[in-house]
């Protein structure tokens, strides 16, 4: 019995690391990872980016101011801790489905919808990337980090994407963004089951 | 008693590391949703054909079906999810591996509309079987992300293999691939039936 509490007590120590994936890298770079280890913001930013990408340069016009100010504010308000009632992963989840089903349809949409979905993620995405528990110092290098790593992963994807000219290119866009619908509907669909 | 009690802590403690909605659970999930359709030798067969399927009958069958797969099968999932009961599903994937590999064998060229129903028909029942799985993985959107992904992979090795039909060889060896995967099909429609 002793030595199988002195085995239990030396596997103890092992919970001491497992508190983080990536302990040890600090606030700021935990942030400019955040937006990449959440599926529901991946997968919503990364369908966006590739909505703006096959969609050109007026599009980015049109979409990055936006996204980048209502993901400041949404940070801001997240980071004072107001929340504004929002089920983010529902919102994200509807305005991937959107933009994946465009991107797999390669329809055009109007210019201005492109604002539109920029504000509507940028301010959910914000908004559902609290942090709790740390100085001020800290929650500002979080907050900070998260909306570069949000901001440079949607120009940099949409960026790749609007270099991809071939058809078998332009086609591989378009069968991601299928990937997107299909997980859209499936998450969506058991969310709205649940509630 | 002591030695007892001490033993409950201790073990209680030991299960703390389950907990978590860190990103351990993100990877668990995206793991076992990618490794569902790849480790389901059915599935495999199925997403296989409908790429080898897709080359055959060249292009716009070559990404169309591809496309039309995921996105019909979302709502395979999603009647799956809402606990709506799908007739024979395991009848269905079986014989999605044998009706592809049998359009493979023979080089069927029907009008690509007819491809996406068939396609369609038989994405919905690989849906229904993912879907059933996805309210109890560790986090439902990076399995579905996975089995989604998978499934894509899986489409994308079957058109890579099918677009050896430019060589004469390569029309044989495709066709023999077909083969294989109906006779496997067949195996599965028995066995599930």
């Amino acid at each position: 019995m002793r030595s199988f509490l002195l085995l239990v007590g030396l596997s103890l120590p092992q919970i001491a690391w497992s508190h983080s994936p990536i302990a040890g890298i600090g606030q700021f770079y935990g942030g400019l990872l955040h937006p990449l280890m959440v599926p529901a913001h991946a997968l919503a930013l990364t369908v966006f980016a590739l909505l703006i990408g096959q969609s050109g340069i007026r599009a980015m016009r049109l979409g990055y101011p936006p996204f980048m100010l209502c993901l400041a504010v949404g940070l801001v308000l997240a980071g004072f801790d107001i929340s504004l009632g929002l089920n983010s992963e529902q919102g994200l989840l509807v305005i991937a489905l959107l933009c994946a089903a465009l991107v797999a349809l390669q329809w055009r949409p109007p210019l201005s919808l492109f604002a539109v979905l920029g504000t509507g993620l940028g301010v959910l995405i914000g908004a559902d990337s609290g942090v709790q528990g740390l100085s001020r110092q800290e929650t500002f290098a979080a907050l900070l980090g998260c909306w570069l790593g949000a901001t440079i992963a949607l120009i940099v994807v949409a960026g790749v994407v609007e270099l991809l000219q071939r058809p078998w290119q332009r086609i591989g866009v378009r069968v991601i963004g299928s990937w997107g619908v299909a997980s859209s509907v499936l998450v969506l669909a058991l969310t709205t089951l649940r509630t | 008693m002591l030695i007892r009690i001490l033993s409950c802590m201790a073990l209680l403690l030991c299960a703390a590391p389950l907990s978590a909605h860190e990103a351990a659970d993100i990877a668990g999930g995206f793991s076992s949703g990618f490794m569902h359709p790849i480790l389901g030798w059915d599935h495999v067969a199925a997403m296989v054909a409908v790429g080898l399927w897709g080359a055959i009958l060249k292009n716009p069958a070559l990404w169309i079906l591809p496309i039309t797969f995921p996105l019909v099968m979302a709502v395979g999932g999603a009647l799956g999810l809402a606990g709506i009961p799908l007739a024979g599903v395991e009848v269905g994937i079986a014989a999605s591996a044998l009706v592809l590999g049998v359009a493979v064998l023979t080089a069927l060229r029907p009008a690509l509309w007819l491809a996406a129903i068939v396609v369609g028909c038989f994405a919905i029942f690989h849906g229904h079987a993912h879907g059933s799985e996805l309210p109890q993985a560790a986090n439902p959107l990076a399995y579905s992300l996975g089995f989604v992904i998978a499934t894509g992979l899986l489409h994308l090795a079957g058109i890579a293999f099918g677009l050896l039909t430019k060589w004469q060889l390569g029309q044989a060896l495709v066709r023999a691939g077909g083969a294989i995967i109906a006779i496997a099909g067949a195996w599965f429609l028995i066995q599930a039936w």
